[in-house]
């Protein structure tokens, strides 16, 4: 399916309930830094290394359309 | 970055299992719509490398790191002694790491946060607010930002 085909979602969420608005670099930011509470807490490693991974795989996204490689799986990834 | 071109420290051949040993821990976490009786295992010290990777690249692309990033930074670079020969003395790492063993992260948090805050200040001053920021939204969208931010 290509980008145009998505069809219209049948349900939207009630305009006028507050929204949290966060952009992608924030929310890489955000998981990195509870990451960073966990770690030093002690807490999950399971939940410490799903945190690290959706930032990871953020980050990489904008490593591959803005910078040069850098993340380690891109570098893999285009060999 | 500590991690950029990987293919320089890793084997041709070992290549495509390091890129399976990344992925395979986090994609296993995440569903369970295959294979609800498997069980995932977690390479020790992944998790620390992928912090330190994305902490990187979160500097490089920003700019502006946390005082968070900088302690988790600090720390793991300290304790999997992956500083230069340099860096141990500037950081004097093995009497940090005598002072601050592996279980006491929080004696560590409580004595460095207020140099990584500081440190993190200094970074956010080096950089005009928004402006590097602004720069990237330029190039990856730019006709969405055309005439902005001028």
């Amino acid at each position: 399916m290509g980008k145009g085909s998505r069809k219209k979602p049948k349900f939207s969420f009630n305009p006028t309930v507050a929204k949290l608005k966060v952009t992608k670099l924030q929310i890489a930011q955000r998981e990195i830094d509870t990451c960073a509470d966990l770690y030093f807490s002690f807490g999950d490693l399971v939940s410490m290394h799903l945190l690290i991974s959706a930032a990871h795989e953020i980050l990489m996204v904008f490593d591959k359309r803005f910078l040069k490689p850098g993340c380690f799986s891109i570098t893999l990834n285009s060999t | 970055m500590l991690f950029d071109h990987a293919e320089q420290y890793i084997e041709p051949e070992l290549l495509e299992d390091f890129r399976s040993l990344i992925k395979t821990p986090s994609t296993g976490f995440r569903h369970g719509a295959k294979d609800l009786d498997a069980v995932v295992e977690l390479p020790s010290k992944l998790t620390e490398t992928l912090m330190l990777s994305a902490i990187e690249k979160y500097v490089e692309i920003t700019k502006r790191p946390t005082p968070k990033m900088l302690l988790l930074r600090t720390w793991i670079m300290i304790h999997h002694h992956l500083l230069t020969p340099e860096g141990e003395q500037v950081l004097d790492a093995p009497a940090v790491r005598e002072r601050f063993p592996a279980y006491d992260r929080d004696g560590f948090r409580k004595a460095f946060y207020p140099t990584c805050e500081k440190a993190a200040r200094q970074y956010a001053a080096a950089t005009a607010h928004g402006d590097h920021l602004r720069e990237i939204w330029q190039q990856l969208f730019p006709k969405q930002t055309a005439g902005k931010g001028q």
